[in-house]
C-alpha cells in the first residue's frame, strides 16, 4: 500500500484529501499541529488513517516525522502539503498597511518554510525509490493576487505566499523530474467546511456583496462554493498513475471564481 | 518636486533607474545597504544617498518618516541574491531565510512604510522589480523563485487595495544580467530604467497591476 504524508491533515481540506486518498487504496499519515484534529479527522476517516502531531514551521520536527512514517511504513511515495490556511493562523482581515507585520511571519513561516521542510525532508525517500509524488496546496489567491479585503484575512501576504507556493514548485518540478517524482499544486478558492457549512458560505457572500458590490464573488457555476471532496479528488488525481505526464502545473480548483 | 524612493540603489538597476528618474525631473533618494555605494552613485546623478537595510522594517519605517512622504517606489534591493543558489534538495536549510528576507520580506517592509504617506496623498507608484522566475520557478533557484512569485502576486493585491487612492503598483521583470555581455547589461539596465520612468509618469495613468517582460525575449528560453 503507497504512503500518503499530508500536513493539515486535520483540517478541512486535510480531511478531504485523507478520504479521497483511502478510497483509492492509500494508507494517510494525518499530520497536524493539533492532535485533537489529526485524531478526530483519522477516526472519521477509519481504516487507512494514522494521526500524527507536527509543526511543519520547524525543519527538524518535520524531517523526524517524515523519516518516522517511512520507516513506520516502509516507504514514502507521497507528500501533501496542507498545513495552513489564514483562520488557523488567526490572522485578522485588513490591508498590507493595516495588517500587523507580526502575522506576516505566521503566514510566511507555514506557507513557505512549512512547504520547503517537507519537502526537502521527504525527497531524499523518494529519490531513494526513484518515484513519488508532491501535491503542495496554493489557492486562488496565488495565481492572481488577493481578493478584496473584505473577504480574505491578511490578502497580501497571504496571497504573496501562495504565488511563492506555485513557483516553488515549478522549481522543484524541474528539480525533480530526473528522479522519476512529479510535483504539482493546486489552487482551492472558496470551500465549504466544518466550520462553514454551504449557508454560512452563502450568506457570508451576500453580506461581502451588500457592503462591498463585486467582492462577494461565487463560481459561475450551479454549485456555487467548493467541497474539501473537490480538492481531496484532485489531490488524488495527481498523485496517481493517470496522472503520470503532469509535473509543474497549478490546478486550478476555484470552480472559475478566478475568471470575474 | 516628487520624491522618489529606490531601494537598492547603488545597485546595477537601482542606479540606472535613479538616473533616468532625475532626467524626468524627479528628487531622486539611493537607499541601500552599501551607504558608500549609494553616495557615489548619487553623486554621478544628482541624486541623494542613505544607508538602510530593508529587512530591517522599523529602519525602512524611520527612512520613510524621514525623508517622505514619496510620490514614488521603486522596490531595486536584493539583485539576483539567491537565484543561483543551485538545487533546492542540496541546499542547507539554515540559507532559505535569508532569501527570504531580503526578497519577499524586503519588498513587503519597502510598501509598507511608503503606503500610509501614498495614501495620505491620494496619489503614488510603485515598480516592484521581481524577476520571470516568479512566473516560472527556476530549478537553480527554487527559493529565489518562491519570493519573486510572490512578488509579482503581491503587485496585484495591492492594485486592488490601493486603487481607491490613486495608487498605481506595477512588476517589471528585467533581463538576466549574468546571460548578457557586460556591454549589453548597461543596455539592459537602461531599458528597465525607462519602462520604470514610464510606469511612475502620468502617461501610464491606465497602467496598474501589470508584469512587465524587459527580458529582450530571454524568459522565452
Ligand atoms: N478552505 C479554503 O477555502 C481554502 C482556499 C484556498 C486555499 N486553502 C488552503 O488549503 C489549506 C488547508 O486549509 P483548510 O481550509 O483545510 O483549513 P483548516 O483550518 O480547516 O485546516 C488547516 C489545518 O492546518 C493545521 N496547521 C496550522 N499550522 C500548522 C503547522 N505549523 N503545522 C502543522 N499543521 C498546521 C491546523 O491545525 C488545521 O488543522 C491551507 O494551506 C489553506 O491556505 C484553503
Amino acid at each position: 500500500m503507497p504512503t500518503a504524508f499530508v500536513t493539515g491533515g486535520g483540517g478541512a481540506l486535510g480531511r478531504g484529501i485523507g478520504r479521497a486518498l483511502i478510497d483509492k487504496g492509500w494508507q494517510v499519515v494525518l499530520a497536524d499541529l493539533k492532535p485533537e484534529h489529526a485524531e478526530e479527522v483519522a477516526a472519521a476517516l477509519g481504516a487507512g488513517a494514522t494521526p500524527t502531531t507536527l509543526n511543519v514551521n520547524e525543519f527538524a520536527l518535520a524531517k523526524a516525522a517524515i523519516d518516522k512514517a517511512a520507516k513506520d511504513f516502509g516507504s514514502l511515495d507521497a507528500l501533501v502539503n496542507c498545513a495552513g490556511g489564514t483562520m488557523a493562523l488567526r490572522v485578522p482581515k485588513g490591508t498590507l498597511v493595516e495588517n500587523d507585520p507580526e502575522h506576516w511571519d505566521r503566514m510566511i513561516n507555514v506557507n513557505l518554510f512549512g512547504t520547503f521542510n517537507c519537502a526537502y525532508a521527504a525527497a531524499p525517500h523518494m529519490k531513494a525509490a526513484k518515484r513519488g509524488g508532491i501535491v503542495n496546496i496554493a489557492s486562488g489567491a496565488g495565481m492572481r493576487g488577493g481578493p478584496p479585503e473584505s473577504r480574505q484575512s491578511g490578502a497580501a501576504v497571504y496571497s504573496a505566499t501562495k504565488a511563492g507556493v506555485i513557483a516553488f514548485t515549478q522549481a522543484l518540478a524541474q528539480e525533480l523530474g530526473p528522479h522519476g517524482i512529479r510535483v504539482n499544486a493546486v489552487a482551492p478558492g472558496r470551500n465549504e467546511s466544518r466550520a462553514k457549512p454551504l449557508a454560512k458560505m452563502i450568506e457570508m457572500q451576500q453580506s461581502e456583496e451588500a457592503r462591498e458590490p463585486g467582492s462577494g464573488r461565487a463560481s459561475p457555476l450551479p454549485r456555487p462554493f467548493g467541497k474539501p471532496s473537490d480538492i481531496g479528488d484532485a489531490v488524488a488525481f495527481l498523485l496517481s498513475a493517470e496522472a503520470d505526464y503532469i509535473t509543474g502545473c497549478c490546478l486550478d480548483l476555484t470552480g472559475g471564481i478566478r475568471l470575474h | 518636486m516628487n520624491s522618489v524612493l529606490i531601494t537598492g540603489g547603488a545597485g546595477r538597476l537601482g542606479s540606472a533607474i535613479g538616473k533616468r528618474l532625475v532626467a524626468d525631473g524627479w528628487r531622486v533618494l539611493l537607499a541601500d545597504k552599501d551607504g558608500t555605494a549609494a553616495e557615489a552613485a548619487a553623486k554621478a546623478i544628482g541624486a541623494t544617498a542613505i544607508t538602510l537595510d530593508v529587512t530591517d522594517l522599523a529602519a525602512v519605517e524611520r527612512a520613510a518618516a524621514q525623508h517622505g512622504p514619496f510620490a514614488g517606489l521603486v522596490t531595486a534591493a536584493g539583485g539576483r541574491f539567491g537565484a543561483q543558489a543551485g538545487p533546492f534538495t542540496e541546499s542547507d536549510p539554515a540559507t532559505w531565510r535569508a532569501i527570504v528576507e531580503l526578497q519577499l520580506k524586503g519588498v513587503l517592509n519597502s510598501c509598507r512604510s511608503v503606503l500610509p504617506g501614498m495614501i495620505a496623498a491620494k496619489r503614488g507608484g510603485i515598480v516592484n522589480i521581481a524577476a520571470i522566475e516568479g512566473l516560472r520557478g527556476h530549478p537553480q533557484g527554487a527559493i529565489f523563485s518562491a519570493c519573486k512569485g510572490g512578488v509579482i502576486v503581491l503587485t496585484e493585491t495591492l492594485v486592488r487595495e490601493c486603487r481607491p487612492h490613486g495608487i498605481r503598483v506595477n512588476a517589471l521583470l528585467p533581463g538576466n544580467p549574468d546571460s548578457l555581455a557586460k556591454s549589453q547589461a548597461a543596455d539592459d539596465a537602461a531599458d528597465v530604467a525607462e519602462m520604470a520612468a514610464f510606469l511612475l509618469s502620468d502617461k501610464a495613468a491606465r497602467t496598474t497591476g501589470a508584469t512587465i517582460d524587459v527580458t529582450a525575449g530571454w524568459s522565452l528560453h
